[in-house]
């Protein structure tokens, strides 16, 4: 059993602003700290989580990127452009762009809100495995 | 701020293409030989108002798909800015931090320049409206008078309220309140109709210059107006955009946009 839950926490998954709120407002900020070794996001949604100037510095989010900061990924090789790319899609927000580019380059599973039907047939139409929030805590 | 103001715009258009929402502009243009007068009046006639005051005229204005946009201007630099785009259409941009019926009369202020197709440029509509500089400014302050404060209906309520013909600024505050107008756009108004002494608004103004002041900057609702707020809420709903863009397109963070999309589903279930 513990082997598992080790070898879980290798694969790493993209996670986009609305579902690491989602997660912390359904599920408190206790499971992603649980979850941190298979949380990766870009810099534009730590910025949009945790760095942006309004956001408070007691919220939930901020404390916990604060905490982890080995959660943020850079773009690597092709991403940037990749981004710029899938930007220039309507209905693309920038913090979804980022994780989608990164996820796309080193094929990783993506975690977005699956209502967010726009994004998420962008991110399949590009061969992007998505989940969403509940499937994956539900892994845990 | 002119580039907050544009990329407001560009987002607003981007919503309404996603939604598949033409924007059709209703709004009449006029010849610079119409006087002021005269179209305002033809202006009230399709408002339907008749000589009662104008107190929508943001909404009568969004309607006729005008895109109307409130920011706080630093240092209170202008009070209006309005032009028409090839692609989003008539736009205008007010200047958030200043007092609601001062807010109004800018905002028709702005509509006369692109009733008469004036060429863009920053207003700065002066406290007292008599230092105001240039035809094209002059013409744009007498058909916004003209709009909020039609003679009859101001001439008809000054009397029913038993005014002195110097009235104090709480009188006058609350008058203008009525008619959506500022004290000043008001007082000079009813100076002209003869029901005031002549220069007591320019008195009142030296006497209490605070009255006459900003107020709070408003909520970002009321910045971005509600048919803003409706359309970039509509277009989550149907998925078209995520949370991300929500914040994005409302000035807001993630978590306030999330918070505002289950608020509204609440109120719809």
């Amino acid at each position: 059993m513990k082997k598992k839950a080790i070898a879980r926490e290798f694969w790493q998954h993209l996670v986009d602003a609305s579902s690491l709120i989602n997660i912390q407002l359904n599920k408190g900020a206790m499971i992603l700290e649980k979850r941190k070794g298979a949380i990766s996001i870009s810099e534009r949604i730590a910025y949009e989580v945790a760095y942006d100037p309004r956001i408070s510095k007691t919220d939930p989010l901020r404390q916990f990127v604060s905490r982890n900061p080995q959660v943020i990924t850079e773009f690597q090789d092709n991403e940037g452009e990749e981004y710029l790319q899938i930007l220039r899609q309507p209905g693309i927000d920038p913090g979804e762009a980022s994780v989608m580019a990164i996820a796309l380059n080193r094929r990783l599973p993506l975690v977005i809100d699956e209502r967010d039907t726009k994004a998420t047939g962008k991110a399949k139409n590009h061969g992007i495995k998505t989940l969403s929030w509940q499937k994956f805590l539900r892994e845990s | 701020m002119l580039a907050g103001f544009d990329e407001l715009c560009r987002t607003a258009l981007e919503f309404e293409n996603l939604l598949n929402k033409k924007r059709e502009v209703k709004l009449p243009r006029f010849e610079e030989s119409v006087r002021p007068g005269a179209a305002a009046r033809s202006l009230r006639e399709e408002f339907d108002v008749g000589d009662r005051p104008l107190s929508d005229l943001r909404e009568q204005l969004e309607s006729k798909g005008v895109r109307v946009f409130e920011l706080p201007v630093p240092e209170d630099a202008f009070s209006g800015f309005s032009f028409w785009h090839s692609e989003y259409g008539p736009c205008v941009l007010l200047n958030a931090t200043e007092l609601k019926g001062r807010k109004n009369f800018t905002l028709a202020h702005e509509l006369a320049h692109l009733l008469y197709e004036h060429v863009p440029v920053l207003c700065s509509i002066p406290i007292k409206l008599r230092e105001v500089r240039g035809v094209e400014e002059f013409k744009a302050n007498q058909f916004a008078a003209e709009l909020l404060l039609p003679e009859t209906g101001v001439a008809r309520d000054f009397r029913k309220r038993g005014l002195s013909p110097t009235p104090s600024e709480k009188e006058l505050g609350q008058m203008a309140d009525k008619w959506c107008a500022s004290i000043q756009a008001l007082g000079y108004r009813i100076e002209n109709f003869g029901l005031i002494v002549g220069g007591h608004t320019d008195t009142l103004f030296e006497l209490k210059p605070k009255f006459f002041k900003r107020s709070r900057t408003p909520k970002w609702k009321r910045q971005l107006g509600t048919q803003f707020v409706e359309t970039t809420l509509e277009a989550y709903e149907k998925g078209l955009i995520s949370a991300g863009k929500v914040a994005g397109g409302l000035g807001i963070t993630v978590r306030e946009a999330i918070k505002e999309i289950q608020q509204r589903s609440k109120q719809q279930s």
